[in-house]
């Protein structure tokens, strides 16, 4: 069954299939190859700081051991917050309905986009395609992989079609510039100037 | 902090700087048992004993199969397992030899991934820096039209320094508010240039938006370099 993202608005469902966008399938893609006299490609390779060996590209393996060497693979270990709190892992959200709402468009500027697809809606609602067609954004929770990390999905239609930006929350807050009270001594005092304190 | 220069309507340029997002705490790793584990780097191949090196050294390669049936000819045990810490990055040619002088070529790519074209590299100098004021390029396009256009992948909040800024700052932020609009904002003299923030970084258009609530203010440059449509 291919993966959907599925979305509850209004108590309407939709569904939408979806293909990810990205820079190099648009316009291709620029890299830096380093050449040798005979313009041969080189592979990147690691020295250590005892410079004793060569290690070439993927020589190095990364794994997860505790204090007293045992190993552990990635999926066996858990997320603990700074509390000592346990993170519970998130399961994904393709092919499961969740709840959408129709979000103003700061919502939307309030993320960095990580990830866009072009969405090809299999089912969609009247109602829902109407506030699409409407320039309305809707948003909803998404998650490719099950993970800790829970992204935010923001669909919108544009004439080029139907879209669904994954994005993180900035956090950034509003500025203020406040100096505090700035206390002024009484006029009388100031004309007071003892010069004989300098 | 990075600091950057900015200019107004009014052509007035002003020293701010500008805040990354912050990134969330992610936590670390424990076990099922409740330890913390924590990730390592290990040698699992060094370039002496890697396939190509084998192949080269031996003439005959049926003695090579005869010594890769017999030993480990293929693994340096006294290297592999060993754990890495500090590494300088090299770059290693066809021959396994270290290159010290090497030339750079910058590739370009179709979306078919073919070559288009090949060219010597040369450095990208940064066109955002303390030094050199963002234009004010007076291009407005409503925040419909550049969400619609636009995927805004990344952001800069940028905040002032003092009460002058602070005043700088709320003004535009002001405008860009009252018009519900964002600002086209270039690198270069006129804006023309994308912005580039670090020597060889990646190339962006930027456009500004600006809020206001309450007596403060809400400055954020939105970064793209993708547009919003279906790849043909």
């Amino acid at each position: 069954m291919a993966r959907e993202i599925c979305i509850e608005l209004k108590g309407k469902s939709s569904k939408f299939g979806f293909s990810k966008i990205s820079r190099e399938k648009m316009y291709g893609t620029k890299k830096i190859v380093v050449v040798d006299d005979e313009n041969n490609p080189c592979d990147r390779g690691l020295i250590p700081i005892d410079g004793d060996v060569i290690i070439p590209k993927a020589g190095t393996s990364s794994i997860y051991i505790n204090d007293d060497f045992e190993m552990f693979s990635r999926n066996e270990l858990e997320l603990y917050d700074s509390n000592g709190e346990k993170i519970e892992k998130i399961p994904g959200t393709l092919n499961i309905e969740h709840k959408a709402e129709i979000v103003n468009h700061e919502r939307l500027l309030d993320h960095m986009i990580t990830s866009v697809y072009s969405l090809d809606p299999s089912e969609i609602d009247i109602l829902t395609l109407k506030s699409l067609d409407e320039g309305k954004i809707i948003e909803t929770i998404f998650n490719y992989y099950a993970g800790y990390n829970l992204s935010n999905l923001f669909i919108l239609k544009t004439t080029e079609g139907i879209f669904g930006l994954v994005g993180e929350p900035t956090n950034f807050e509003y500025s203020s510039h406040n100096t505090g009270d700035i206390s002024v001594e009484e006029e009388a005092e100031f004309d007071d100037m003892d010069f004989g304190m300098l | 902090m990075r600091y950057i220069r900015l200019t107004d309507n009014k052509n007035r340029d002003a020293k701010i700087h500008a805040v990354s997002p912050r990134k969330s705490n992610t936590g670390t790793y424990r076990n099922s048992r409740g330890d913390e584990v924590k990730s390592y780097r290990f040698i699992n191949d060094t370039e002496s004993h890697n396939p190509q090196n084998l192949l080269n050294l031996y003439d005959d390669k049926e003695v090579l199969v005869d010594e890769l049936i017999k030993g480990d000819p293929e693994i340096d045990l006294e290297k592999v397992g060993r754990l890495i810490d500090q590494a300088s990055q090299v770059w290693i040619a066809n021959n396994g030899k270290v290159m010290y002088s090497a030339k750079m070529m910058e590739m370009v790519y179709t979306p078919e991934g073919e070559i288009k074209s090949s060219e010597q590299f040369e450095n990208q100098e940064p066109t955002v820096t303390e030094d050199i004021a963002l234009p004010w390029t007076g291009k407005l396009m409503p925040i419909s039209t550049v969400i619609s256009k636009f995927v805004l992948l990344r952001k800069l909040q940028i905040c002032h320094l003092d009460g002058l800024t602070f005043d700088f700052l709320y003004d535009i932020a002001k405008e860009l508010h009252e018009k519900q609009s964002m600002l086209f904002l270039g690198g270069g003299p006129t804006g023309k240039q994308p912005l580039i923030f670090q020597r060889n970084g990646t190339p962006f258009r930027g456009f500004l938006e600006g809020r206001i609530k309450n007596g403060s203010y809400l400055l954020v440059i939105h970064l793209s370099n993708l547009e919003l449509k279906k790849v043909s």
